[in-house]
C-alpha cells in the first residue's frame, strides 16, 4: 500500500520537476533557443487544459450516473475545433492584431474599449471560476485521502492538502505566469509545464484504461460485455440533455477564461491552428476513451457507496497496483494544477488591468505624470490578484464543504461563462452589436444562471429559500427558478441553459438593433468583423508636438525604461528623426496604445493615453472608413458606370458630328467644283459670243440670237449670285422681314403657280383647301420662296413615273403645320442630316442646281421663328414647315 | 478643344478583381476551406444520430454500440480534419498572400 508520504514525495518531486521545466523553457526562450518551444504540437498539448480534474476523476463519475452522456463534454470543443475556419481563426486573428489579453479585454475593445464592460465580465468570470478552482482543490484533496487508511479520509491532514497545494499554485504562477508585464508575451514556462502535464494525464488514463480492460476485465470483448450488463447498459440518454450539453460545452470552450488565454492570447502563430484542428479533437478522444469501460468495471468492482469519481484511483488501488495508482493521481493532479495556473493567469490580467489599474489610476489622479513606477504597481497587482484568485477558490471549497458531485460544478461553471458567447460572436460577425447591447445581454443572462442554475445548485433551501423554488419570488409561480415561466418539464441545466443563453441573446439582439453605437466602437466593430479585409487600424489620436517626452515618460513607467526607449527610438527612426522623440502622429500613437494595451489592457491604455494626448478623436476619414466598404464599391463602380455610358454618349456624338464634317467637306468640295462650273459655263459662252459680236458683220438674226443667249446666260448668273447672296444676308440676320396678313391657301396659291407658270409639267399637286383657310402675319414672300423651293424641288427631284405632291395643312396649338409629301423614293436616311446644309446635294443628281435652297429655307423659316424639318417614313420625300400663328 | 473631362478615379480603395475562373490548384484550395467549414456540421449530425436509435427492448440502444459508433465517428472526422488541414496548409505555404480571404470564399467560390 502506498502511503501518504510516499505520495506527498512523489508530489513534491513531481513538482520540483514542473519548475524545473519551466525555468529552463523561459530561460532557452529569452535566450532565443528552443524553436520546439513555439511548435503546434505545444500550442495543441497546452489546449488540453480543457480538461480538469473534472475530466479526469469527474467524466468517469458522470459516465457511472448516466452512460455516454459526460461525452457530449468533449464532442462539443471537438466540433469547435474541426470547425476553426469559422470562428477561432477569426478570434485568434482578432486577438493577435488588436494584442488583446484577456476575453474581457477582448469584448471590451470590442465594443469601444469600454471598460465599463471589461469590470461586467470579469466579474462574470471571477464568478464562473471560483467554484472551477474550487473543484480542483477538492479533486486533489479527494484523491489524496484515497490513500490515506480507512477512517482517516477526513482528517486534518487531509484538509489542509489544499492549503499547499493553493499556496504551491499559486506561487507557480506568480513565478512563471507575471514574469513580464506584457500579457500578450508568451509565457513559455507555464505553457510547456501545462504541456508536459498534458502529456502525463494522457498517459495516466490511458494506462488506468488499458489496465482496466486488459488486466481486469481480459479484453475488449469481456469489456463491451460487462458494459451491457452493467446498469448504464442501456443508452438512456434525453435528447434535449445531449444537445444542450454539446452546445454548452462548445460555446464553455470559446469563452472560457483559461481556453482564451492558451487558445488566443498564448497564440504563437496562426498556423497552429490548422494542427490542433486534427490533434485536439484527437487528445480529448483518446482521453474520454476508457471513460465508460472504468465506470462499468468500476460499478461492478467497487463497493456500494463508493464515489464514481474516484473509480480511476480506486480501482488501480483495489488491484493492488500502486505504481499506476500513483501515476494516476499524479495524472488527476496535473489536471487540477495546470488549470488552476492558467485560470489564475487569465483571471489576475484581467482583475488588474480592468479593476485594480483604473481604481489606481483613478486614485492617483494624474496617473502616468506622477513619480512611481507604473509597471511595479501593474505588476504587483496582478500577483496580488492571482493569490486573490486562487483564495477565492479556497475559500469557496471551504465553504461549500467539497459535497457537490464534481461534474455538477462543472456544468454550473460552464453555463456561467457561456453568458459570454453572445456579445463575443456577435462582436465578431455582427457589425451593429453594441456596447449597451452587450451589458443588457450580460446582465441579463447573468442574472438568470444566478437565479435558476447557480444559486440552486447549493442544494434547495440553503441560498435561496424553499418557498421561491416551490411557489416562486414574490409568489409568483411563473417565476420559480427551476420552471421560468411554467416550463417545468425540463432538465433543470436544460432549462437554465435555455433561459439564459436565449434571453440573453435576445437582449443582446434587440438593445443593439435598437440603440446607436458611439464612434469608436463602431470604428472597433468593423475592425474586428473585417479583420481579414483591413489588419491594420486607421488612426485615431490627433497628437499634438511636445507630448512625445510625456508619453516616453509614461511608457518607460509600464514597459521599462530600457524597451521603452528603444521602441521610442525605433519609431523615430522610421519617421525619419534621429534621437528618442517621434513626432505623435496618429500612427504612432495608435501603435503605442496597442503595445501598451498588451500590458495593461485595451480600456487602460486608451485612458492613459488620452490623459496625455488629450480626447481620442474620430476623423472624417475614420467614420468614412468605417462606412460600409461595399456601399463605397457600389458607389464607385456606379459612378464609373455613369461616365462610361456619358462617354460612349459624347463619343457616338463625335462620331455624328465627324461624318457629318466629312460629308460636308466632300459636299463643299463637290459645290465649289459644281459653282465655279455653274459660274465658268455661263461666262464661257457669255465670253464666246460677245468676241463674235465684236468680230462683226453678222446678220441681224445673228446679233439678235447672240444677244439673246448673253442676256440668258447673265441671268442664269444673277440668279445663282442673288441666291447666294440671298443665303448670306439670311445667315448674318441682315434679312429684313415686311410682315403682311393673308391666308396660307394665298401663299400656296401664288408657289404653285410661280413653280407651274409657262412649263406645264406632268406634276400633279393635290391641296385640301380645307386647312389651308388659315390666316396669317408673316412676310409672305418669304414664306412663298420656301413654298416654291420645295414644291421647285419635287419637280427637280421626285422619280416617280407620275410625281404627285400632295400639301396637307393642319392648324394644331398655336401653330399651322404645313407637310410636303411626294410619292418618289425620298431621301435616304444617312442623307437626312444633310439636306439642309448649304453645298449639300445628294448623290449624283442630273437635275441642276447649287444645293442651295434648302439651306435657303431653312435660314427664311429660322427668321419666321418657325421650323423646316424632313419628315421621314411618309412614303416618299416629305417636308414638314411648321409656322407660328402669330409671327412676331 | 473642350472635349468631356476624363474620368478620374475617386479615392476609394479600388474593388479587387477576382478572377472568374481559378487554376485548378487555387480550385481545390477553395473547395478545401469550404470542406474545413463543412466538416462540423456533418460531425454534429453524425453525433446526433444514435439519439434516434432504438434498442431491442423498446429503450435506447446499447451503450456499447453507441460507444463504438461515437468513436468511430470521432476518429474518422480527426482523419478527415488532418487530410483537410494538411491540403489547406501546403496551400497556405505556397500561397499565402490568398489565405486571409477567409469565409468570403465560401460565397464566391
Amino acid at each position: 500500500m502506498a502511503t501518504p508520504g510516499i505520495l506527498a514525495a512523489v508530489c513534491v518531486i513531481y513538482v520540483i520537476f514542473l519548475f524545473a521545466v519551466a525555468f529552463a523553457a523561459d530561460r532557452a526562450a529569452r535566450r532565443g533557443r528552443g524553436a520546439w518551444l513555439r511548435s503546434p504540437l505545444v500550442y495543441t498539448l497546452s489546449l488540453s487544459i480543457y480538461c480538469t480534474a473534472w475530466t479526469f476523476y469527474g467524466a468517469v463519475g458522470f459516465a457511472a450516473r448516466s452512460g455516454m452522456e459526460y461525452v457530449t463534454i468533449y464532442l462539443g470543443p471537438s466540433l469547435v475545433m474541426i470547425g476553426w475556419w469559422w470562428t477561432l481563426r477569426k478570434m485568434v486573428r482578432v486577438g493577435r492584431s488588436q494584442r488583446i489579453t484577456s476575453i474581457a479585454d477582448m469584448i471590451s475593445s470590442r465594443y469601444g474599449k469600454s471598460n465599463l464592460l471589461a469590470v461586467c465580465v470579469t466579474i462574470l468570470a471571477v464568478f464562473g471560476t471560483t467554484p472551477y478552482i474550487a473543484l480542483q482543490l477538492q479533486s486533489v484533496t479527494l484523491s489524496f485521502a484515497a490513500f490515506m487508511p480507512p477512517g482517516q479520509e477526513g482528517g486534518r491532514s487531509v484538509q489542509s492538502i489544499a492549503v499547499y497545494v493553493a499556496l504551491g499554485l499559486t506561487l507557480f504562477t506568480i513565478l512563471f505566469g507575471t514574469r513580464n508585464l506584457d500579457a500578450n508575451e508568451r509565457h513559455h514556462g507555464v505553457v510547456i509545464a501545462i504541456a508536459l502535464e498534458a502529456v502525463v494525464k494522457l498517459l495516466a488514463l490511458l494506462a488506468v484504461g488499458k489496465f482496466v480492460v486488459w488486466g481486469l476485465e481480459g479484453g475488449l470483448a469481456a469489456t463491451l460485455d460487462r458494459i451491457d450488463t452493467s446498469p448504464i447498459g442501456d443508452f438512456d440518454v434525453s435528447g434535449s440533455r445531449w444537445t444542450a450539453l454539446t452546445l454548452l460545452s462548445a460555446a464553455a470552450f470559446l469563452c472560457l477564461p483559461r481556453m482564451f488565454q492558451v487558445m488566443v492570447v498564448e497564440n504563437e502563430d496562426e498556423g497552429h491552428l490548422r494542427t490542433a484542428a486534427w490533434a485536439f479533437p484527437l487528445y480529448v478522444m483518446l482521453i474520454s476513451l476508457f471513460v465508460v469501460p472504468i465506470a462499468a468495471v468500476g460499478l461492478d468492482l467497487m463497493p456500494q457507496g463508493s464515489n464514481p469519481d474516484l473509480y480511476v484511483l480506486n480501482l488501480p488501488l483495489l488491484a493492488g497496483q500502486d505504481g499506476l495508482a500513483i501515476l494516476s493521481f499524479l495524472g488527476g493532479f496535473s489536471s487540477a494544477t495546470s488549470m488552476v495556473i492558467v485560470a489564475a493567469i487569465a483571471l489576475s490580467t484581467m482583475v488588474s488591468n480592468h479593476i485594480v489599474m483604473p481604481i489606481w489610476l483613478r486614485a492617483t489622479g494624474g496617473a502616468a505624470m506622477i513619480s512611481g513606477d507604473v509597471r511595479h504597481v501593474a505588476l504587483l497587482a496582478r500577483r496580488l490578484s492571482i493569490g486573490g484568485v486562487v483564495m477565492l477558490g479556497y475559500l469557496y471549497f471551504q465553504l461549500s464543504g467539497g459535497g457537490t458531485a464534481l461534474a455538477a460544478i462543472g456544468l454550473v461553471a460552464f453555463a456561467g461563462v457561456a453568458q459570454f458567447l453572445p456579445a463575443l460572436m456577435g462582436g465578431l460577425v455582427w457589425r451593429g452589436a453594441t456596447r449597451n447591447g452587450a451589458l443588457a445581454g450580460l446582465g441579463v443572462g447573468f442574472a438568470l444562471w444566478m437565479y435558476c442554475l447557480f444559486l440552486p445548485s447549493f442544494g434547495e433551501g440553503v441560498i435561496l429559500p424553499q418557498h421561491i423554488f416551490d411557489t416562486g419570488l414574490f409568489g409568483l409561480t411563473w417565476l420559480r427558478p427551476q420552471a421560468l415561466f411554467w416550463t417545468s418539464g425540463m432538465d433543470p441545466l436544460v432549462h437554465a441553459v435555455m433561459w439564459s443563453m436565449g434571453l440573453n441573446t435576445a437582449a443582446f439582439c434587440v438593445v443593439s438593433i435598437l440603440g446607436f453605437p458611439s464612434p469608436v466602437e463602431r470604428l472597433q466593430g468593423a475592425q474586428f468583423v473585417n479583420v481579414f479585409d483591413h489588419s491594420q487600424s486607421p488612426g485615431s489620436w490627433t497628437g499634438g508636438l511636445g507630448q512625445s517626452e510625456d508619453l516616453l515618460i509614461m511608457a518607460q513607467r509600464i514597459m521599462g525604461a530600457a524597451e521603452a526607449q528603444e521602441l521610442f527610438a525605433r519609431a523615430a527612426r522610421r519617421q525619419g528623426l534621429s534621437g528618442y522623440l517621434p513626432e505623435p502622429s496618429p500612427e504612432f500613437l495608435e501603435w503605442l496604445e496597442r503595445r501598451l494595451s498588451g500590458s495593461v489592457g485595451a480600456a487602460t491604455a486608451h485612458a492613459m493615453i488620452s490623459q496625455i494626448v488629450g480626447r481620442a478623436t474620430v476623423s472624417v476619414e475614420d467614420l468614412l472608413a468605417v462606412a460600409d466598404e461595399t456601399a463605397q464599391i457600389m458607389e464607385y463602380s456606379s459612378q464609373l458606370e455613369a461616365k462610361s455610358a456619358e462617354q460612349a454618349r459624347t463619343a457616338r456624338q463625335l462620331r455624328e458630328v465627324n461624318e457629318k464634317l466629312t460629308q460636308i467637306s466632300v459636299q463643299k468640295d463637290g459645290f465649289l467644283s459644281q459653282v465655279s462650273h455653274e459660274l465658268r459655263t455661263p461666262m464661257t459662252s457669255i465670253r464666246a459670243f460677245s468676241e463674235i459680236l465684236r468680230a462683226g458683220g453678222l446678220s441681224p438674226d445673228e446679233l439678235q440670237k447672240y444677244a439673246t443667249i448673253i442676256h440668258g446666260e447673265s441671268l442664269r448668273l444673277t440668279r445663282l449670285l442673288d441666291d447666294l447672296l440671298d443665303l448670306s444676308v439670311l445667315e448674318s440676320g441682315q434679312v429684313v422681314l415686311n410682315a403682311q396678313s393673308g391666308t396660307l391657301a394665298e401663299v400656296l396659291d401664288r408657289a404653285v403657280a410661280a413653280t407651274m407658270g409657262g412649263v406645264p409639267g406632268n406634276l400633279r399637286i393635290m391641296r385640301a383647301p380645307g386647312g389651308e383657310n388659315v390666316q396669317l402675319r408673316t412676310d409672305m414672300d418669304r414664306l412663298a420662296q420656301v413654298f416654291i423651293n420645295l414644291i421647285a424641288n419635287v419637280r427637280k427631284y421626285c422619280d416617280a413615273p407620275a410625281p404627285t405632291l400632295e400639301v396637307r395643312a393642319e392648324v394644331g396649338g398655336d401653330a399651322v403645320v404645313i407637310d410636303f409629301v411626294d410619292n418618289g423614293t425620298g431621301i435616304p436616311l444617312k442623307d437626312e442630316a444633310l439636306i439642309f446644309e448649304k453645298f449639300s446635294r445628294l448623290g449624283q443628281t442630273r437635275a441642276p442646281g447649287a444645293g442651295l435652297g434648302l439651306a435657303i429655307c431653312r435660314e427664311i423659316m429660322h427668321r419666321l421663328g418657325g421650323t423646316i424639318s424632313y419628315l421621314p417614313g411618309q412614303g416618299g420625300a416629305a417636308f414638314r414647315v411648321t409656322l407660328p400663328l402669330e409671327a412676331g | 478643344m473642350s472635349g468631356p473631362a476624363p474620368v478620374k478615379a475617386p479615392d476609394v480603395p479600388h474593388p479587387v478583381s477576382r478572377p472568374v475562373f481559378l487554376a485548378r490548384a487555387t480550385y481545390r484550395q477553395r473547395r478545401m476551406r469550404d470542406a474545413a467549414a463543412l466538416l462540423p456540421i456533418l460531425g454534429a449530425l453524425l453525433f446526433a444520430l444514435p439519439l434516434l436509435w432504438i434498442g431491442q427492448n423498446g429503450g435506447g440502444a446499447r451503450t456499447s454500440y453507441v460507444m463504438i459508433y461515437v468513436f468511430t465517428v470521432w476518429a474518422g472526422l480527426v482523419i478527415l480534419s488532418a487530410a483537410i488541414t494538411r491540403i489547406l496548409g501546403i496551400g497556405a505555404a505556397a500561397n499565402s498572400a490568398s489565405d486571409d480571404e477567409g469565409a468570403a470564399d465560401m460565397r464566391r467560390g
